[in-house]
């Protein structure tokens, strides 16, 4: 048995466990659902199952209801466990718990049965009818163990009162067995002791945990190597993706898509995945609303060796499986000492300038920006995304968040660039794409995913009319993040302009500057950074053209930065 | 499509902007092998070889003599004999940049203020072709009327630039414009990088010149150069004083290895500054040999780019111009400078007297330190003359004394000091003083 993340945090042979309340569960529904699909649970009543324990505690959880309400809707073999002992952490149940246990659980027409551990005999029945019921009919169940915890929960924090306490002492079957049968039971003790001490050994002769680094350092500076990008279609990039995908479904039957409304006829929200489920049926699924659950079962998925693709309808709504990123699909791979991967791909469009409001326009990457074990990729419409996902798809070995932009799909695929720019692209396995111009540049735009359109506009603009020559660098994978072609680029002119189009506070244009100031702390003479104000997006839209970053806020931004330095730029 | 790999010129010595072309060791279009020297470049400080980065055949785009701006395109290495480079490979404004194919080329695109000026001097569009994006900078650079804008120059590795406000001259005098040349050029830029890098403070002492007299006596061979005395002082007093061998970055003190003591010549010819290495493992007799050839290597204009790289520490003796005292500035990579003025006669004191500075970083040291070490400077130089005043007579009674300062012991005594046992240069036990033996 390994692991690096502690006791809370173990894996062995198909044992998972992890320090946050309820989000295990979507994950073991992930699992389940992952099991049913390789066709093990009708196999003469022998199939694999899952059972998942959480304590009564857990039942406070959200994700726990989501993860209940898909095992029943889709059927998954799931044995969900209740241990209830009456009290989380030191508080009592009483103060907590509104309504019956069982019946939220009945609610999602789940079957239930209910059983304690002062009956042994009792307990291993139902248990057993409960293993056979998830075997026999492939739907979840839900069972409901009463008990009681004797010691503290952790140390130091067990307020209870001793007389309660120790009446449970009295009636506890170990203790009882061991009045009872003294003489067997020494002999099992002094086993079970044992096998403590042998481990304790171990554990004091073996070395420390080494750290490990879960995500490539900045690497070490070579000279990029860029290509002309030539690209033959002029599609949308709506349907690139779309083609994509339904390219990677019929090439690669692990691969599953997720989401909300993604069936058809609809076909999700933006229309990625239309006609799909109708192609691939069972294999493109449509979710409740339950964003913690999509992720979490994702993450299950994966674990079985699966390639889920999720799809979070608004970017906005990523924020409600935060947990599940990053506290589990992240941590994972370390926690349980490289013995899993989660090659998990989670697709959703950010972005505003649609009239849609505060909570439908956000561009909120920055908030998932850099967690350890994660990739994050912004796709644009001057590398074609079907490369993009085929390449992941292809190569995908931890949760990667692909950041789509709303305005960005209806954009056509291009590699036509105004005269006297080129488009190129570097080697890296996500490209960094770079719109160089014929001569020697006076700034250099650092942006990324639907911004590039716009700062493309920006920079017509401010050859034209302003006399400034601009070079444009688009890094697609955010992170891990190379921040050595935005250097090679501001070693040409010394000016960065960073365009994005969120809250440019502590994001990613920070991030790059930060990188490239320690790396070479002279490059850099001017920078103006441009993105979103700090405020909440406004529905009207003329109020909300004039907050979000876009060609004018560009263009404003480099002749006044220009302008900052004596004798140069726009009088 | 045949791979093209740039050869770019590397940053050897961060102030280097540009090297000259020194010689070509390899022919266009010869096959070469990856780590196989391709042609010898100098910079400010040193001739290096710059080799192939990988197998292939040489295309060959400078001639010798050329001045090349770091991290443009030397030549380039092709997978096949006869490759093509395209225009925009082979132009340096995009060099730094390895671009495989995708060429710039036929008509620029002008913006407004170019088209303006170009109808305005009548110029055709013609004479831009090929040249890409061209702004109304670069027309008047074609014309002739103005610099470009030196918005193109990269950021150079120091800050320097971004902070020197413009010159202005004096109203309505006229002034006749020359270019520096490039050695004060490189000079200004070391000196005004340590100087924005540096917090610099110095302290002066004033000795007596009766102990540099004595060792001049007693080091014949010195034929009165008393320079080599200083610098053979100084550089033992740095392994005492570590602060000063040393250089400050990004709130890190950085402490050499080493003790490289660059003696700044200047006899006419502008300023150099040649390095005698490991100085505090020298001799006297070593290393006043190294600095009078230093001298005639700069007086014959043969001075090697390595003689004069990788000091730690300066001296700059101006005592034979007959100065007092000045303030010398702490050189690029450096904590600090020693000067040394010359000889004078405070008023009433029949006795001549000279002043030596330590400029310091006050980020790595303090003037406390700066004095101390000043101090125990001193007190080494003033230890040749008591050493002449006992030498005879130390010698003849067989008295233990000091291999160094020939101070008997029993003199040593009466100044509350004491002999310590050592093995002498050649082998041979010996003795060295307390006073001596400071920064040994």
């Amino acid at each position: 048995m390994w692991g690096s993340g502690g006791s809370q945090h173990i894996c062995s042979e198909g044992f998972f466990s992890n320090g946050i309340q309820g989000s295990i569960v979507p994950v073991s529904a992930g699992m389940a659902m992952g099991q049913k699909l390789d066709g093990q649970v009708s196999d003469g009543g022998l199939g694999r199952i899952t059972v998942v324990y959480v304590g009564d505690g857990t039942l406070g959880e959200g994700a726990l209801y989501e993860a209940l309400n898909i095992a029943s809707k889709w059927e998954l073999p799931l044995l969900v466990v209740v241990e209830n002992n009456g009290y989380a952490q030191s508080t009592s149940q009483d103060q907590t718990l509104a309504g019956d246990i069982c019946k939220r659980a009945e609610a999602f027409g789940i079957e239930t049965d209910q059983s304690d551990t002062w009956r042994p005999e009792h307990l291993l029945d139902a248990a057993s009818r409960a293993v056979r019921y998830v075997r026999e009919t492939c739907k979840p169940y839900f069972l409901r163990v009463d008990t009681f915890r004797l010691m503290a929960h952790s140390k130091g924090d067990d307020d209870r009162d001793l007389e309660m306490v120790k009446g449970y002492w009295d009636r506890d079957p170990i203790e009882l067995f061991r009045s009872e049968r003294s003489e067997e039971a020494e002999r099992i003790l002094a086993g079970v002791t044992r096998t403590i001490a042998d481990a304790v050994a171990l554990a004091d002769g073996a070395a420390y945990t080494q750290a490990v680094s879960v995500d490539d350092d900045v690497p070490d500076y070579r000279p990029m190597q860029w290509s002309a990008t030539e690209i033959e279609t002029n599609d949308r990039v709506a349907n690139r993706i779309h083609g994509a995908l339904r390219g990677i479904l019929e090439r690669d039957d692990r691969v599953l898509l997720m989401g909300e409304d993604i069936e058809g006829p609809y076909g999700g929200a933006f229309k990625i995945t239309k006609n799909l489920q109708a192609e691939f049926p069972g294999r493109v699924r449509n979710t409740p609303i339950s964003e913690s659950a999509i992720v979490g079962i994702g993450t299950g998925l994966a674990l079985t060796g699966k390639r889920p693709i999720c799809e979070i309808m608004f970017g906005d709504f990523l924020a409600l499986a935060a947990d599940q990123l990053l506290n589990s699909a992240s941590k994972f791979r370390y926690m349980y000492n490289d013995q899993v991967s989660v090659p998990l791909v989670i697709r959703t469009p950010m972005g505003g300038k649609r009239g849609y409001g505060p909570t439908h326009s956000q561009s909120i990457e920055k908030h998932f920006l850099g967690i350890p074990g994660t990739r994050m990729l912004a796709i644009h419409h001057r590398y074609d995304p079907a490369l993009v996902y085929d390449h992941l798809l292809d190569s995908v070995d931890r949760p990667t968040i692909v950041i789509e932009n709303k305005l960005l799909y209806a954009m056509r695929v291009s590699s036509q660039t105004p005269d006297g720019f080129c488009l190129e692209h570097s080697d890296e396995p996500f490209p960094t794409t770079r719109i160089r111009p014929e001569g020697r540049p006076d700034v250099t735009v650092l942006c990324y995913g639907g911004m590039l359109a716009d700062v493309e506009r920006a920079v017509e603009t401010l050859f034209e009319s302003h006399d400034m020559i601009c070079e444009i660098v688009c890094p697609m994978q955010l992170y891990p993040l190379n921040p050595w072609p935005v250097i090679e680029s501001v070693r040409k002119c010394g000016r960065l302009l960073v365009v994005e189009e969120g809250v440019g506070f502590a994001a990613f244009g920070a991030e790059v500057v930060a990188q490239m100031l320690e790396s070479d702390p002279g490059v850099l003479r001017m920078l103006r950074r441009v993105g979103s104000p700090r405020h909440p997006i406004p529905s009207c839209g003329p109020l909300e053209k004039a907050l979000l970053p876009g060609a004018a806020h560009v263009i404003e931004a480099a002749v006044d930065m220009l302008d900052g330095e004596d004798g140069v730029g726009e009088s | 499509m045949s791979n093209v790999m740039p050869v770019l010129i590397p940053r050897e010595n961060v102030n280097d902007e540009s090297v000259t072309l020194v010689s070509w060791l390899v022919k266009d279009g010869d096959q070469v092998s990856s780590g196989q020297d391709l042609a010898e470049v100098e910079g400010s400080k040193s001739v290096f070889e710059i080799a192939a980065p990988q197998d292939g055949y040489v295309r060959v785009s400078r001639r010798v003599g050329d001045e090349i701006d770091v991290g443009t395109v030397l030549c380039h290495i092709c997978d096949t004999a006869d490759a093509e480079i395209s225009d925009t490979v082979a132009d340096d404004s995009v060099a730094g940049d390895p671009v495989v194919g995708n060429g710039a080329s036929g008509a620029a695109r002008f913006s407004r203020k170019a088209l303006q000026l170009l109808s305005e001097h009548g110029l055709s569009e013609k004479v831009f072709e090929g040249r890409g994006l061209v702004r109304s900078g670069d027309i008047l650079e074609h014309i002739g009327q103005s610099p470009p804008q030196s918005i193109a120059s990269p950021a150079s590795s120091s800050a320097v630039t971004a902070h020197v406000s413009p010159v202005v001259p004096a109203l309505d005098v006229p002034f006749k414009t020359e270019r520096l040349s490039r050695q004060k050029r490189t000079e200004a830029r070391y000196i005004a990088s340590a100087y924005h890098n540096t917090l610099q403070s110095a302290v002066t002492v004033a000795i007596p010149t009766s102990g540099l007299r004595a060792a001049a006596d007693l080091h014949p061979y010195l034929q009165g150069n008393t320079t080599a005395v200083i610098v053979y002082e100084a550089a033992r007093l740095l392994r005492k004083y570590p602060a000063f061998n040393a250089f400050h970055s990004d709130g890190t003190v950085n402490t050499y290895e080493h003790v490289n003591i660059g003696v700044a010549i200047d006899a006419g010819q502008s300023l150099k500054v040649p390095v005698i290495r490991g100085a505090d493992t020298k001799s006297i007799s070593e290393i006043a040999d190294e600095l009078r050839e230093s001298l005639v290597a700069y007086l014959n204009d043969e001075m090697s780019p390595e003689s004069l790289a990788g000091g730690t520490f300066t001296i700059s003796d101006l005592s034979a111009e007959g100065v007092y005292t000045f303030h010398p500035l702490i050189n690029q990579g450096q904590s600090g400078i020693l000067g040394i003025g010359a000889e004078f006669f405070p008023p009433g004191s029949g006795e001549g007297t000279f002043q030596l500075v330590l400029t310091f970083d006050h980020q790595v040291a303090e003037g406390r330190l700066a004095a101390q070490f000043l101090g125990d400077l001193r007190g080494r130089l003033e230890a040749y003359e008591s050493a002449i005043g006992q030498s005879v007579g130390a010698v003849q009674d067989e008295e233990p004394y000091c291999s160094r300062c020939l101070t008997p012991i029993g003199r040593l005594r009466d100044m509350n000091q004491y002999l310590v046992q050592v093995v002498k240069p050649d082998g041979s036990p010996g003795h060295l003083c307390t006073v001596c033996l400071q920064g040994w």
